[in-house]
């Protein structure tokens, strides 16, 4: 009975620790997207760099576009976070995306740890309980013998 | 063994009081995240040159804001948020104690049910 409570707090332990993966994993997805924006951000920069009017076509909603022109590529408006913005020249702007590319890396590292970290635990605990159940099962066949 | 209404009561009680404390805790974890954000911010802000044109988001809208202006208000936004995460923790602190004491009853309780 006392090995049957055990298995059974195992197996809680076990979905928590799933269910705190998983989330952790959402937040990677999220922070690995945001990475990849920043670097299309970068080349972006790069590929409008030198050029003194470049044609675009501008979203208007609904999957709709213009035919525009970019008429000034030597400033961009940089968002800084907390809902302020900042007008940069390219190189400013480029040093600006680097810092945030960084957190974002540095967050995805963190992460990814705790991520290594639960998935070791989780490893350990289904360990346990299989060698639970592998006593319980051996005990069953012992009493089926006698 | 069947439990008594009153410990039922108790336990009911204290699950409640479980999510009350989770919900305040998953509260300050998201005004840290804003803590964090204003300080990135600002630390932006303080990089900039003073002459530059600042913009407040504003929905889909960029609205031209005085540097100095932008600042203060980054500053005071900060404030506001310490000031709600420090109310916040001691929320957290009442209720992790509430729920160690209800938890002792509870367990008092259990116990006495047994020695009968």
């Amino acid at each position: 009975m006392e090995g049957q409570q055990k298995f059974n707090q195992l197996l809680n332990e076990i979905n928590v620790y799933k269910q705190q993966g998983d989330l952790i994993q959402q937040q990677i997805e999220l922070v690995r997207a945001s990475i990849a924006e920043v670097d299309a951000l970068t080349n972006t920069l790069d590929d409008l760099e030198g050029k003194d009017s470049v044609e675009a076509f501008v979203p208007v909603g609904a999957g709709s576009f213009i035919k525009g022109e970019l008429k000034n590529t030597d400033e961009v408006i940089v968002s800084i976070g907390s809902g302020i913005a900042v007008k940069k020249d390219v190189d400013g702007a480029r040093e600006t995306i680097a810092r945030q590319k960084k957190d974002l890396e540095d967050s995805l590292d963190k992460m990814l740890a705790n991520m290594q970290q639960v998935s070791d635990i989780i490893g350990s605990l289904s360990a346990q309980a299989e060698q639970l159940a592998a006593v319980a099962q051996g005990n069953m066949s012992a009493t089926g013998l006698n | 063994m069947e439990i008594p209404e009153n410990i039922q009561h108790q336990l009911n009680q204290f699950q409640q009081l479980q999510q009350q404390a989770q919900a305040v805790t998953m509260q300050i974890q998201n005004v840290e995240v804003q803590i964090q954000e204003s300080e990135t911010a600002l630390e932006e802000l303080n990089k900039t040159d003073e002459n530059a044109e600042v913009f407040k988001q504003a929905g889909n809208l960029l609205i031209k804001v005085d540097y100095a202006q932008a600042v203060e208000d980054m500053n005071e936004k900060l404030e506001t948020l310490k000031l709600r995460k420090q109310t916040m923790a001691r929320q957290e602190e009442r209720v992790m104690k509430k729920l160690e004491e209800m938890q002792t009853n509870i367990q008092a309780a259990m116990q006495g049910l047994q020695g009968e």
